[in-house]
C-alpha cells in the first residue's frame, strides 16, 4: 500500500512538474536558444561587415572595385550565408554536447529543456533564414536594376556616339589604332583604366583601387579625365570620344609641296571664318607644330624637307557654321616614307584608317611645264624647288597601301605652286577652282593616266589648283579652304559670295 | 591581387547597411506574420 502511495505521490509530483515546471523550461530553453542563434548570427555578421573581403581584381581587369550589386553584393551574400551556417553548426554542436547524456539518465526530467532548445533553435533559424532570404531578394532586385542601368547607359552612349559620328583614332606616330573608347588614367594614382564604360566595375562611376571615383562615360563627364590610348598608352586630347574625328593624310612625292600646302591651309582656315567655318583652333598637343608650320608658310619661308620620321597627327578643331565641331587629324608623311619598305609602311597606320585624302602634285616637275617655264623664269623655278621624284609612281605607291580605304574614300587632288605658273603660258587657262579645268590641264600635260588612276582608285575625286605662297585675298584663301571644306562636308549657311574667280570645284 | 586589405569604397558600407535593414525587416516580418495570422 505504501509502495502504491509513494508511486501515486511521485506520479502526481511528476504531473505537476510536467504541467507547471515543464512549460517554463520549454519557454526558457526556447528563449535562450533563440537568443543564442540570433545574437550569434548578428554578432558574426557584424564582424563580417568589417572583415568581408572585397572581390579581388581579376587578371587583366582594370584596377577598380566591383560595383556592389554586380560583384561585391553576391560575395557579401555568400559571406552572410556562410556566417549563418557557421552559427547553425555551432548551435548544433552545443545542443549535442549539452544533451548527449540526457536520454540515458534523466530524460524524463530534461525533455522540456531539450524541447525548448529545439523550438528556440528552429524559430531562430527561421528568423535568420528569413533575413537571408530578404537580403537575397534585395540583392536580386539591386542586380537587375544595376544591369538595366548599365545597359541603358551604354546604349545611350552608343547611340549618341553614332549620332555625333564619334570615332577615335590614336594620333601618335607608330600607333594610329582605332579606339573603341578612350582609356583613362586615374587622376589620383595614375593607374590605367582601359575600359571605363559601365560594367561590373561601376555603373555611373567606378572607384579606383586607390579610392578615387571616376565617371564611366563621356556622357557622365569622363572626358574631364586623362584620356589615354589603350594601345600605346600615350595621352589623347581631352576631346577624344566626344566628337567626330577625321583623318586626312596628305600624300605626294618628296618636295611636292605637301608641308607648304598644309601650312598655308592652316593659315587660311584660321584667317577665314567665312560662311562655312565659325572657329578653328589647334589642339593643345599639336599647337606647337601647327604654329611652326603655319608661321613658316605665312612668312613665305622655304620649308625644310619633312624628316623621314613617322609623323604625328596635327590636330585642328574645326567648328563649322552648320553642324558640330569636329577634330581633324592632318598627317604629313615624308615622300620618302611613302615609297618605303613594308615595315615602314606598316608604321603609317593612319593610311589604313583614313577615308579622306589629299594628294599634292608639283606642276613644276612636269617636263612640259618646265620646258615652257625654265627659259622665262629660271630663278622662280629654282626657288620653288620642284620635286625630282616620279609623282605618278609616288601616287601608285600610296594608293597601293590604302587600296581598301581608297575605294570608299575621297581624294582632293591638289595642283600646287600655281603662283610660279602665274602669267606663264604653262598656266594654259588652268582655273584652280574648277575641278574639270584642273583635270583637263593635267591630261594636257601627259598625266591622263594619273587622273584616270585617281578616279578609279577613289570613290570621289575633285581636282583643285592653289598656291601656298601669297594666298592673300578671298580667292587665294578660298582656293586653300575649298579642298578641306569639301573633304569634311562643311556646308555654307548662305550661298558663297561671288568672289572673282571662285566657284566650287565640279565633280568630274 | 588579394584585396582583403584594400580600402573599401564608401558605397559598399551604404549598400551593406541597406541590406542589414532589409534583412532585419525580413526577420521581423517572419515573426510578425505568423503572430498576426494567429491573432486574426
Amino acid at each position: 500500500m505504501n509502495g502504491i502511495g509513494a508511486a501515486l505521490f511521485l506520479f502526481v509530483l511528476y504531473c505537476m512538474y510536467v504541467v507547471v515546471i515543464g512549460p517554463l523550461l520549454v519557454v526558457v530553453g526556447a528563449v535562450v536558444m533563440f537568443g543564442h542563434v540570433v545574437v550569434g548570427t548578428i554578432g558574426g555578421l557584424a564582424t563580417a561587415r568589417n572583415t568581408a573581403p572585397s572581390v579581388p581584381q581579376a587578371d587583366g581587369e582594370d584596377p577598380a572595385f566591383r560595383s556592389y550589386f554586380l560583384g561585391q553584393g553576391r560575395s557579401d551574400l555568400v559571406w552572410t550565408a556562410r556566417t549563418i551556417f557557421d552559427t547553425i553548426a555551432e548551435v548544433t554542436d552545443w545542443l549535442v554536447a549539452a544533451h548527449e547524456d540526457a536520454f540515458d539518465e534523466s530524460w524524463y526530467l530534461t525533455w522540456p529543456l531539450i524541447l525548448g532548445h529545439l523550438v528556440g533553435a528552429l524559430v531562430g533559424l527561421v528568423v535568420i533564414g528569413a533575413a537571408l532570404v530578404a537580403q537575397a531578394i534585395a540583392m536580386a532586385i539591386g542586380f537587375v536594376l544595376a544591369e538595366l542601368t548599365r545597359v541603358a547607359l551604354r546604349s545611350s552612349d552608343w547611340v549618341l556616339g553614332r549620332i555625333r559620328r564619334v570615332r577615335v583614332v590614336c594620333p601618335h606616330p607608330g600607333c594610329n589604332h582605332p579606339i573603341a573608347y578612350p582609356g583613362y588614367r586615374c587622376p589620383q594614382c595614375d593607374s590605367m583604366h582601359a575600359d571605363v564604360r559601365p560594367s561590373r566595375l561601376g555603373i555611373a562611376a567606378r572607384t579606383c583601387r586607390c579610392g578615387e571615383r571616376m565617371p564611366t562615360l563621356v556622357l557622365l563627364g569622363s572626358a574631364h579625365g586623362k584620356a589615354t590610348c589603350v594601345h600605346c598608352l600615350r595621352p589623347l586630347e581631352k576631346t577624344a570620344g566626344t566628337m567626330r574625328e577625321v583623318q586626312v593624310p596628305v600624300l605626294g612625292a618628296t618636295s611636292a609641296g605637301k608641308s607648304g600646302f598644309l601650312g598655308a591651309t592652316f593659315n587660311a582656315l584660321m584667317a577665314d571664318t567665312g560662311n562655312r567655318i565659325t572657329r578653328v583652333r589647334a589642339a593643345e598637343s599639336s599647337a606647337a607644330s601647327v604654329q611652326d608650320l603655319s608661321g613658316r608658310a605665312a612668312a613665305g619661308m622655304q620649308l625644310d624637307p619633312t624628316g623621314d620620321h613617322i609623323p604625328a597627327a596635327m590636330q585642328l578643331y574645326i567648328e563649322p557654321t552648320k553642324g558640330r565641331e569636329l577634330a581633324v587629324h592632318f598627317f604629313d608623311p615624308a615622300g620618302e616614307l611613302l615609297r618605303g619598305d613594308e615595315d615602314t609602311m606598316d608604321q603609317l597606320g593612319f593610311l589604313g584608317h583614313a577615308d579622306r585624302f589629299v594628294l599634292v602634285l608639283d606642276p613644276l616637275a612636269l617636263p612640259s611645264v618646265l620646258e615652257q617655264l625654265e627659259p622665262v623664269a629660271p630663278d622662280a623655278v629654282a626657288a620653288a624647288a620642284p620635286t625630282h621624284e616620279d609623282q605618278e609612281q609616288a601616287f601608285h605607291n600610296s594608293v597601293q597601301r590604302i587600296a581598301g580605304r581608297a575605294k570608299k574614300g575621297r581624294l582632293a587632288f591638289i595642283v600646287t605652286k600655281l603662283d610660279v605658273l602665274e602669267g606663264a603660258r604653262a598656266l594654259d587657262g588652268l582655273d584652280g577652282t574648277d575641278s574639270a579645268s584642273v583635270a583637263a590641264w593635267l591630261e594636257r600635260h601627259e598625266l591622263g593616266n594619273l587622273v584616270r588612276a585617281a578616279r578609279n582608285g577613289f570613290s570621289t575625286v575633285r581636282f583643285y589648283g592653289c598656291s601656298a605662297v601669297r594666298p592673300d585675298g578671298g580667292a587665294g584663301l578660298a582656293a586653300l579652304i575649298d579642298p578641306v571644306a569639301w573633304l569634311l562636308d562643311l556646308q555654307a549657311t548662305t550661298p558663297a559670295p561671288a568672289l572673282a574667280g571662285v566657284s566650287a570645284g565640279a565633280t568630274p | 591581387m588579394n584585396a582583403v586589405n584594400d580600402p573599401v569604397p564608401p558605397s559598399y558600407d551604404r549598400w551593406r547597411l541597406l541590406l542589414v535593414v532589409v534583412g532585419t525587416l525580413g526577420a521581423v516580418a517572419s515573426v510578425a506574420a505568423p503572430i498576426a495570422w494567429m491573432l486574426r
